[in-house]
């Protein structure tokens, strides 16, 4: 077998163990985060907007995923959560998937529990979780146009007797919509942001945020963060380094790994055609 | 019968989905508020299906347990079991239920991770085996797809901002920007034109035909 064809054809147990020992490597060494100086300008644009609201103003925050996608959205809807709740804003939360009031519950929301005794935060004067909303597109035209449509919170209290929904009639009264997730986006772009003209900001995988430029620029996308290196930037701006900032160095590398077989696969293909293979 | 399972479906359709279209456009009250009505109808009916979906899964394992289908009787018992007893626990201690949640994530939250994460080590032995510069399209690809791989890295950005800034980001707001356009604007017209022909009932396939 030739040098070219041996570097073809390397066993698969190598190329999955040299990204896991690299990564645990870098996690576990101690070497500091490398992070950009600057972060990204659509990052930047959603720091800027949230560093503009105040106590007066509602955010809804929809946690439309499920456990297999939350490592890339949470380190985002955390910083981001954070940040909404050292400006003072009044959060909503609900989702459209059944595992949202879990997924909030007990991912994000406990995570900023520090910044809410902070900041002297109450339950049903600041915030309020309204858990799992059926029917998913149809389900957020009714919350976008009755605030009110579950009707009860997660602990079955009902909506008339939460004094921060008092006021709040539809999506109009609220200053942003934030979405950690990617595939629900396009719901509540036509719902919230298209009939009501409430700006969004999505919290998406690293994947799909190739998509949302061209949404930023028709304008039905105020702006989004990018999975996991998103949320490190987050939290860079905010000054606060978690669970992202940690995890960056070992994203480089599984990055650079699976990078570094590419152009070794194209090496072993160029390599074995200009020798004469096959 | 032939009325209940095709006509009167495709007549709903069309009139309740132009109602919906015509609300967006015309404002008058009575409308708004048989929408709102609809719209909520529509979610309730959405919830419904979680209910046949149970059924169903329960009915095919019941099937693979009561036939004794070899290595998998046993499996449909587990699910039936595990499936009945979450529901049952959620129904009488609720979803918010400490036990309930612990439930969740330790038997369904980590398989979830799990099912997420093992394809990035698939996609590490495929890039390497199938991304190769076979031709000129595939070359292309294959370097807008390393550019972007290397100048998003986190330590990228960190050591050489420009390779970003330059590169990635042009790929990403100019090519790329491009083509999504053009998928989503077709895409939008397709379902523009399948959404006519759904509520003018042209568009069949969603109704049983008799017998079915």
């Amino acid at each position: 077998m030739s040098i070219w064809k041996k570097l073809g054809s390397i066993p698969n147990i190598y190329m999955y163990a040299l990204p896991v020992l690299l990564c645990a490597l870098v996690f576990f060494s101690g070497i500091p985060p490398m992070l950009p100086k600057e972060p990204s300008p659509w990052i930047q644009k959603c720091y800027d907007f949230i560093d503009t609201l105040g106590p007066d103003d509602v955010v809804l925050m929809w946690h439309d995923n499920s456990p297999a996608y939350y490592i890339s959205h949470m380190p985002a809807g955390i910083a981001i959560l954070d940040h909404l709740t050292q400006r003072g804003v009044k959060v909503i939360h609900a989702g459209l998937y059944p595992d949202s009031s879990i997924m909030s519950k007990m991912f994000v929301i406990p995570k900023v529990e520090g910044t809410m005794r902070e900041y002297g935060y109450t339950y049903g004067e600041d915030w309020v979780n309204f858990g799992f909303i059926g029917g998913r597109e149809t389900g957020a035209a009714s919350m976008y146009d009755n605030l009110w449509y579950k009707g009860r919170d997660i602990y079955g209290t009902p909506v008339e007797e939460i004094p921060m929904m008092t006021n709040l009639k539809t999506a109009e009264d609220l200053s942003l919509i934030v979405v950690l997730t990617a595939p629900t986006q396009s719901y509540h772009r036509r719902q919230g942001v298209m009939k009501y003209g409430t700006p969004l900001i999505v919290c998406g995988l690293a994947g799909a945020a190739a998509w949302y430029p061209v949404y930023v620029q028709a304008g039905t996308m105020f702006s989004y963060t990018h999975g996991w290196p998103g949320g490190a930037e987050y939290e860079l701006l905010l000054g606060k380094p978690g669970l992202a900032t940690a995890g960056a160095n070992s994203l480089s590398v599984l990055w650079y790994c699976i990078a570094f077989f590419i152009i070794l696969g194209n090496i072993s293909y160029f390599g074995e055609k200009f020798s004469g293979g096959s | 019968m032939s009325f209940l399972r095709r006509e009167l479906p495709f007549f709903l359709t069309g009139i309740i989905g132009g109602l919906v279209i015509l609300e967006y456009y015309v404002e008058f009250a009575p409308l708004s508020t048989f929408v709102v009505m609809a719209t909520d109808w529509t979610a309730t009916i959405f919830s419904m299906a979680f209910i046949l979906g149970l059924v169903a899964l329960c009915k095919y394992n019941y099937g693979q347990f009561s036939k004794r289908t070899p290595k998998l009787w046993y499996m449909g018992a587990w699910v039936i079991i595990l499936t009945l007893f979450t529901f049952f626990f959620g129904i009488i201690m609720g979803t918010t239920h400490q036990i309930y949640e612990w439930i969740y994530w330790n038997l369904s939250g980590n398989l979830a991770v799990i099912n997420s994460v093992i394809p990035a080590f698939f996609l590490t032995t495929a890039s390497y085996r199938a991304f190769r510069a076979r031709s000129v399209e595939a070359t292309l690809m294959l370097v807008a797809a390393l550019v972007i791989l290397i100048s998003y890295a986190p330590l990228s950005i960190f050591l050489w901002p420009g390779l970003k800034a330059n590169y990635g980001d042009w790929l990403v707001s100019v090519p790329n920007t491009g083509m999504v356009r053009g998928i989503t604007i077709g895409a939008s017209v397709g379902a523009v034109c399948l959404g006519f022909r759904v509520l003018l009932g042209k568009e069949k396939a969603f109704a049983l035909e008799e017998g079915e």
